[in-house]
């Protein structure tokens, strides 16, 4: 079958071998690929009590059908596993063209177990596979991490061509804030996983592929994607979306009060006007494959931090210096953090200081809301991240250790940073994913009915994982409905499947996924919103979520 | 006569024109590295190369472009478009690949058409500058 390589590669990191599977398209048809084929392998080889950093925990990758076919937006690859700060299964997607060269390589995935007794690389190049020492990599900044590893290679055209997905510094150290970085741009939803792959001592993982990738019918593929692809250019809410990538609705968050600041002690008041953010954009970048080009990045390609990151490590903490801001982003980047863990510790920790629940000798800096001199110290620092994370090792224990607990705002021990009491749709969204997570593509339906509410995040969360399973960005439903994408999964795979099929895909995997996490111990009782953000007839809502889920 | 124009500027890496150009030699298959056109990253922006004509004679300028606040050592880019590099040769047959310009008439010239971002355009021009 088409679309699909047929093949899984199997790494042993402790026993130090490579095995290659075959994968049966047809007998997965259930799950398609991506999202979904990496959340069914899991749950049927890892047990859900498992430690996330013992070496009986597995990390999956894995891409869809579609990635890198040229089919429009389909550029992903998913890592599953379980994380080290929910405890629940965890869902990243790689974007940029890590996918596109794992499928070019001839894999569909890959599915990584044990633990390396030293630092290791795991390096792809078409069937040539290789556990390779990364001791030279220790301790080394994403940025430097990807340098140094394509210094390796001779030919130059082989170093520009490999893509490198990796952790920095934090990883290594197992913090469960850690995140992942592809190619210079943080892996959404990667936090909690950074630490898996420290703890397997998996520094990196670099793919380059020089395979077709075949597809069923050529012809039929051109003209489906041309189709689309036009109405990506021509559609008004993907166009709003590419100029503002995720501060598509910013002036919309604002009026409603969900921008907070001074960790959600007051709504944000505009210091930072939508106009001179947008000034620092002086790049559009693409993923593989994509004609919406919403990621930003400044003269150097360096990438911009998306919404929630930027209100983490600005307003959050009471600054509103968006070099300042921009510098802490790429801290966390470089060193593998995720921007929104790292925010929102700092700002409560500004929080704690300022209500006087730490001596001043028991905080590892002088932390203070706005104070800029401060806030640059508290980058530095950002350097050492064990230095900083000594004093609690995410923002939900650091209010654990102060005795706060209700102080904390987050779903499932993970931080948000969208004040989403005044939004049911936002709130529901967020507390009932199986990770908790917000994404740039839900934000438009806030003005939602409230009646509608359940059914609409029922459907957009069935619908971002077909999509995720298929490979392609979940954004692209701002603008493109699930039928715009069937033509392309004929003419790529050989499938006529229809639009009510692919859904029931969709909510067989988020039942799958939460499946585990309920034997993991994380069932309906975690799905509290947080103590101070409760939101009116927020229960009943929950019950006819469920209710459509058939969940008890 | 047509040429193709690149306006740096524009390119956001997508790598849609070496899909097209791949899929349109191929007819059944995408290989970007099997394309005759390909997107190169310098100093953190994009620069799609085509592959150019190849000539016996050695290079015989030696210019800076300035794109925006920017300096490129245009030799750079220039040499990335000899189809004897490597990054122009068919990764498993070795043969050297080269811009055939596929027609002005669909699907040709295929990179322009499925540009996305206006990157790339065709132009007309009254001879050969
Ligand atoms: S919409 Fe944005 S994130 Fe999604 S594939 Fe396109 S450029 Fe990447
Ligand atoms: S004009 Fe045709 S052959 Fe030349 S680079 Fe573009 S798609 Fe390829
Ligand atoms: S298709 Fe256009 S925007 Fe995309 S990489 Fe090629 S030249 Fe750049």
């Amino acid at each position: 079958m088409f679309g699909w390589a047929g093949k899984i590669l199997r790494v042993n990191l402790g026993k130090e071998r490579i095995f290659e599977e075959e994968l049966k398209p047809e007998a997965n048809l259930d799950v398609l690929g991506g999202r979904g084929l990496a959340v069914k392998l899991f749950t049927t080889e890892v047990k859900p009590e498992v430690d996330p950093l013992s070496s009986e925990n597995k990390i999956i990758l894995m891409t869809g059908p579609l990635t890198g076919t040229g089919v429009n937006s389909a550029s992903l690859c998913a890592i599953v596993t379980k994380s080290a700060l929910t405890q629940t299964l965890v869902g990243a997607e790689v974007k940029l063209y890590f996918g596109a060269e794992l499928k070019a390589a001839g894999y569909d995935g890959i599915i990584i177990e044990g633990k390396a007794k030293e630092p290791v690389i795991l390096e792809i190049q078409d069937e040539r596979v290789n556990i390779l020492p990364a001791d030279y990599l220790v301790g080394q900044d994403t940025k430097t991490t990807i340098t140094l590893f394509k210094n390796t290679f001779n030919d130059p055209w082989v170093a520009r061509e490999v893509r490198v997905l990796c952790i920095g510094p934090a990883g290594e150290k197992q913090l469960p804030v850690a995140a992942l970085v592809a190619d210079g741009l943080l892996v959404s939803e990667s936090v909690g996983i950074g630490a898996v792959f420290g703890s397997k001592n998996l520094k990196a993982i670099a793919v380059r592929g020089t395979k077709d990738v075949l597809v069923n019918n050529g012809q039929r593929l051109i003209g489906a994607i041309s189709t689309a692809v036009k109405e990506c250019i021509n559609n008004k809410a993907l166009n709003t979306f590419s100029l503002f990538g995720s501060y598509h609705t910013y002036e919309e968050f604002l009026n409603k009060g969900i921008l907070p600041s001074f960790y959600f002690t007051r709504p944000y008041v505009l210091s930072v006007p939508l106009s001179q953010i947008q000034t620092t954009w002086k790049r559009k970048r693409a993923c593989f494959s994509c004609p919406v080009a919403c990621l930003k990045a400044d003269q150097n390609g360096t990438f911009f931090p998306e919404l929630e990151a930027f209100i983490a490590l600005g307003p959050l903490c009471g600054i509103d210096e968006l070099s300042l801001i921009c510098k802490a982003y790429q801290a966390c980047l470089n060193n593998g953090l995720d921007p929104v863990e790292t925010g929102t510790f700092i700002a409560s920790l500004m929080k704690i200081s300022e209500k006087k629940l730490l001596e001043e000798k028991e905080l590892p800096i002088k932390v203070q809301f706005g104070d800029k001199e401060a806030y640059r110290n508290l980058i530095s620092l950002l350097n050492q991240p064990e230095g900083l994370f000594s004093l609690a090792k995410d923002t939900a224990s650091l209010w654990e250790k102060v005795g706060e607990t209700e102080e904390f705002v987050g779903i499932k021990r993970r931080s948000i940073s969208l004040d989403i009491s005044h939004s049911s749709f936002l709130a529901l969204y967020a507390v009932t994913s199986n990770w908790p997570t917000l994404h740039p593509h839900v934000y438009g339906f806030i003005n939602i009915h409230k009646e509608d509410i359940p059914k609409k995040v029922k459907t957009v969360q069935d619908i971002s994982a077909v999509l995720e399973c298929l490979g392609v960005c979940p954004y692209l439903y701002i603008g493109l409905p699930l039928k715009a994408f069937l033509p392309m999964v004929a003419a790529v795979t050989g499938l006529e499947w229809k639009e009510e099929n692919l859904l029931k895909v969709g909510s067989h995997i988020i039942s799958l996924e939460y499946g585990f996490n309920q034997k993991a111990g994380i069932g309906l009782e975690a799905n509290r919103l947080p103590k101070k953000h409760q939101a009116i007839g927020f229960e009943n809502m929950l019950k006819s979520y469920y209710q459509l889920r058939g969940w008890q | 006569m047509y040429r193709i124009k690149v306006d740096h500027n524009k390119c956001t890496g997508c790598r849609y024109c070496e899909l097209a150009c791949s899929l349109n030699h191929l007819t059944t298959a995408f290989n970007p590295k099997k394309a005759r056109i390909r997107v190169m990253k310098k100093n953190g922006g994009f620069f799609p190369v085509i592959s150019g004509p190849c000539t016996q004679a050695a290079c015989n300028v030696k210019i800076d472009i300035v794109i925006g606040e920017n300096v490129y050592d245009f030799c750079d880019l220039c040499r990335a478009a000899c189809p004897y590099k490597e990054v122009f040769k068919d990764p498993n047959t070795g043969v050297a690949l080269q811009c055939d310009f596929c027609g002005i008439d669909a699907p040709g010239p295929a990179c322009v058409r499925w540009c996305p971002s206006g990157a790339l355009s065709l132009v007309e021009v009254s001879s050969y500058i």
